[in-house]
């Protein structure tokens, strides 16, 4: 990886830079650790129980974890690494319906894709830190799922299964969240990312059961710049992505309408979240990925 | 001052109407948007009037601008300056000059005598020094405008001139008269004119002209429009022999007019004349033909429209000899004379021509010749060679010479005996393409071979049906060349085996006939079969296109040139804009034009009314990619 990618960590995170990457294992790993090593310290390093490897000591890290009974033995300032070992598993279901395809003039990528994106992230950061990673992706139907597990290369699969995903037919949460509910084991983590759109009343519910099954629970919604702000422009013929359904309107007109509709609903959504106590994060395509890794790392150590 | 050569296009500027409507009529159209859910947006009515925008319409107004400017442009306009203009005010007098057309088409339509009445009119034209050019397809006579006023008026001079010399046998062409002109004009200071007589027919002026400086004034004096649109032309005369010694006589008359006429035609022997009337339709050659008795044969003949049938009669009389066309010749090359197989080969094909060639338009006389009269100049007289199979072996024979005679156009006729191997090579090394040599056939005592079917290429599936065919199935052959005939031969007669015998070979302009067996009667019974005699005589006159060029071509052609009978005229609109830079011009003659001799004063303003067409479709086409960016729908990145 070029030195001067990690001067600039901000510009590894922008959706425009990682979307132009089309490996998925390489944008997520460019993205988190683009992340990290914009933290101070690293927290999640070598405070495992389990030996991993030695590494020849440079400076500047912590002179704890220099072994010195190989110093004595040899001369050489090596360190030891660990392997953290959880028992956390991370769920990550990622809404795969039409109406995520959509990239507004504003944004830097469709929906999809920043969806895409931010599941990457999550599931290279949790398989990082030695969490299991499940991966479930959905549109009328489940369209794909990754079981978590320890078996095999998870992170091959996730990857392969979020990179082979297109977005189309209309978008159903319910099945999914049911299937998911039904098997999760022990205590971990639900991140959920959708637009969301059409949910606000059942969407909460769904996730509450989850909730209170001790899975923490993270609600990303993902939203184009021309759905918070409703561009003005020439009259032009809508068609729903999802319904097909078209309707012929002036933007200008209508565009005041629309933004007060979708405050109101947003606000909506927000308070159904907060009364379930689900962490509930709204991002536009133009938002840096380090504002979601953060939400998750928040999580992750309350979690923890 | 403003002035445009083609003032014509200006009436295009009614299209600037156009971009107006078109910004009238457009509106706002409703663009398609996928947008991932439409529950939030209510319908609302389209706007009624269409866009209003300053951006619109700036460039409804570079478009009205690209098109006004492009029409200007197209105008050819030039600014004079107005002291430019006031020139010719200071010098008192005014050099002019008169070009007089004298091709053949002024002989008709009365077009000298119109033409001598607009000199009187011209004469008194004040303060004007007179020069005068006459011209047909070059400069005839030319008298240079007088420094000073004192000479006799030399327009006096072009009438006398003209009376006694009537218009010339000569298409017109009026360029080197109009370099000329040029060229005397500017030498002479002052305000100057051209003064251009003529018909201004068709064919004489649509050659290419030259440019003439705008500087000098040109007037268009059109002559010999009395009754222009009829004439008929009597273009060419064919005497052809028919059975019992008499004589046919054929001529060639076409109507260039616009109307059927109907006319008699008159023949004039010397001792009786003949008449008949005929139906010419317009734009139609008519053939008329006429027989005349064996006495009247070897006179002297006219053959003639009657005066009055149409007002150009140059082309109405052609005299001609009325005598059966001379025999063409052919000559049969026989270097060592002496030789019996040359003499046969040579002496049937002189009996087969000679009795075929009775009561035939076109008579072949064979001629055996040794190598002295084989030379350029009797071969451009020559309308076929024969080289018999006994001197076909020979190197010594001209073969270059003969290669050259071909790709002229001539015809070369070939045979092959046993030194076919020999002859084979000479042809190639002068250049024709033989084929491959494979070997030759009927080696063997008593051996025969018979003719195939004939290839369906072959002229001869024409000539040889029924019984006639059957003739030329019987034919044998005992010994012949195998060849692999070149790509462009085409077979005449084949063998059983498919062999080719008699093969066709283009060659430049002309044809080499290659016949793969002696014509003599060790090698076949060829020559002795009945059908020996129309194979020889297609032979010769199949390539009839190839010998009507030569001299022997019976035709009489009318002396006046054909395309002066044309009745068609230019318009002098046309000219104008031809002879102000609108045609091609010669860089010899502009070349010998002194800068001073060019209007300079006048600005061409069509380069830089381009230049401004072009920023301005710059302009417009930034804009207008401005608007549709704006205007296009920002989901544009959304996957179907």
């Amino acid at each position: 990886m070029p030195a001067d990618i990690h001067k600039d960590s901000d510009k590894l995170l922008d959706p425009a830079y990682l979307s132009s990457i089309s490996n998925y294992a390489l944008m997520a790993r460019v993205a988190v650790e683009g992340y990290l090593s914009g933290l101070h310290r690293s927290r999640f390093q070598g405070f495992g129980s389990e030996f991993l490897q030695y590494r020849a000591y440079t400076m500047g890290e912590d002179p704890r974890m220099i072994d010195w009974k190989v110093y004595a033995r040899r001369e050489r300032l090596q360190t030891k690494v660990f392997q953290e070992e959880t028992n956390m598993t991370c769920n990550i279901i990622v809404d795969a319906s039409a109406s995520m395809d959509y990239a507004g003039s504003r944004a830097a990528c469709s929906k999809f894709d920043f969806a895409r994106m931010v599941a990457a992230a999550l599931a290279y950061l949790a398989l990082r830190q030695g969490d299991q990673v499940g991966l479930y992706i959905f549109n009328s139907t489940l369209v794909d799922a990754v079981s978590p597990g320890r078996r095999g290369n998870r992170q091959a699969a996730v990857f392969h299964s979020l990179s082979r995903a297109r977005p189309r037919d209309r978008g159903n949460p319910e099945g999914v969240i049911e299937y998911v509910g039904h098997h999760l084991r022990g205590r971990g983590m639900l991140v959920f990312i959708s637009d969301m759109l059409d949910a606000e009343t059942s969407l909460p519910g769904l996730l509450a059961r989850i909730r209170i099954r001790h899975h923490d629970t993270l609600a990303l919604q993902t939203l184009d710049p021309d759905e918070l702000a409703f561009p003005e422009s020439e009259a032009a013929r809508f068609v729903d992505l999802e319904s097909g359904e078209e309707c012929v309107t002036s933007p200008k007109a209508v565009a005041d309408d629309y933004n007060r509709s979708m405050t109101v609903s947003q606000e909506r959504l927000r308070r159904a979240f907060a009364d379930s106590r689900i962490d509930h994060h709204v991002f536009s395509t133009r938002n840096s990925l380090g504002h979601l890794l953060a939400a998750y790392l928040h999580r992750r150590t309350q979690s923890g | 001052m403003l002035s445009f050569a083609q003032p014509l296009f200006l009436l295009a500027l009614a299209g600037l109407a156009v971009p107006v409507l078109i910004h009238r009529i457009s509106r706002a159209l409703p663009i398609a948007w996928r947008f991932p859910s439409i529950a939030r947006i209510r319908k609302t009515p389209l706007p009624r009037q269409g866009r209003r925008r300053i951006s619109d319409w700036l460039l409804m107004l570079l478009r009205i601008a690209l098109l006004a400017l492009l029409i200007l442009a197209l105008a050819g306009p030039s600014w004079t300056p107005p002291e430019s203009s006031a020139t010719p005010s200071a010098s008192p007098r005014r050099a002019a000059l008169v070009l007089f057309d004298v091709s053949s088409s002024m002989a008709g339509w009365e077009a000298v005598p119109e033409g001598l009445g607009i000199i009187e009119s011209l004469k008194e034209t004040p303060a004007t020094d007179w020069g005068w050019i006459a011209f047909s397809d070059t400069v005839k006579a030319e008298r240079l405008p007088p420094l000073s006023g004192s000479d006799p008026d030399p327009l006096d001079d072009i009438a006398a001139w003209l009376r006694k010399n009537p218009p010339d046998f000569l298409a017109g062409n009026p360029r080197p008269a109009l370099a000329r002109a040029a060229e005397i004009l500017q030498s002479v200071p002052g305000s100057k004119s051209l003064h251009i007589i003529s018909d201004f027919q068709a064919t004489d002026w649509s050659k290419g002209l030259m440019e003439i400086p705008r500087q000098m004034d040109i007037t268009f004096h059109r002559v010999g429009t009395s009754r222009r649109n009829r004439n008929l032309a009597l273009q060419s005369v064919v005497t052809v022999p028919t059975s019992g010694e008499r004589l046919r006589i054929l001529g060639r008359i076409m109507n260039y007019g616009q109307q059927a006429l109907e006319s008699t035609v008159r023949l004039e022997l010397e001792s009786d004349i003949l008449e008949q009337k005929a139906l010419f339709e317009p734009g139609t050659l008519t053939t008329v033909a006429f027989e005349i008795p064996e006495a009247s044969r070897q006179s002297r003949a006219t053959l003639s429209l009657p005066a009055g049938t149409d007002p150009y009669d140059r082309d109405n009389r052609l005299s001609f000899k009325a005598a059966p066309p001379p025999p063409l010749d052919i000559l049969a090359i026989n270097p060592g004379a002496s030789s019996m197989d040359g003499d046969e080969e040579t002496f049937f094909l002189s009996q087969a021509l000679d009795t075929t060639s009775r009561n035939e338009w076109i008579r072949y006389s064979v001629l055996p010749v040794g190598l002295d009269p084989v030379n350029p100049e009797s071969l451009a007289r020559t309308a076929a060679v024969f080289v018999p199979a006994s001197t076909s072996g020979d190197g010594v024979l001209p073969w270059r010479e003969l290669h050259r005679y071909v790709e002229e156009g001539g015809l070369l006729a070939v045979t092959l005996g046993e030194d076919a191997v020999r002859a084979l090579r000479n042809l190639r090394s002068a250049g024709f393409p033989t084929g491959d040599y494979l070997g030759l056939a009927g080696r063997g005592r008593g051996e025969r071979f018979f003719l195939g079917p004939l290839p369906l290429e072959s002229p001869l599936t024409d000539v040889f049906t029924g019984p006639a065919r059957r003739d030329l199935y019987l034919m044998g052959i005992r010994q012949f060349a195998r060849l692999s005939p070149p790509d462009r031969a085409r077979v005449l007669l084949q063998s059983e085996s498919g062999d080719p015998l008699l093969i066709t070979i283009p060659v430049g302009s002309g044809y080499v006939v290659l016949s793969l067996f002696p014509w003599d009667r060790r090698a076949s019974d060829f020559p002795l079969r009945p059908s020996f005699l129309p194979i020889v005589r297609e032979i010769f006159a199949m390539h009839g296109s190839v010998s009507e060029s030569l001299p022997g071509n019976p035709s009489r052609k009318s002396t006046a040139p054909p395309s002066e009978s044309v009745i068609d005229t230019v318009e002098t609109k046309g000219l104008i804009s031809r002879l102000r830079g609108g045609s091609t011009v010669s860089p010899p003659l502009t070349a010998s034009l002194t800068p001073e001799g060019r209007d300079t004063n006048a600005l061409a303003l069509a380069p830089w009314l381009l230049l401004l067409t072009l920023f301005l479709w710059v302009t417009e086409s930034f804009l207008a990619g401005r608007l549709i960016r704006q205007s296009s729908h920002p989901s544009s990145r959304s996957r179907e």
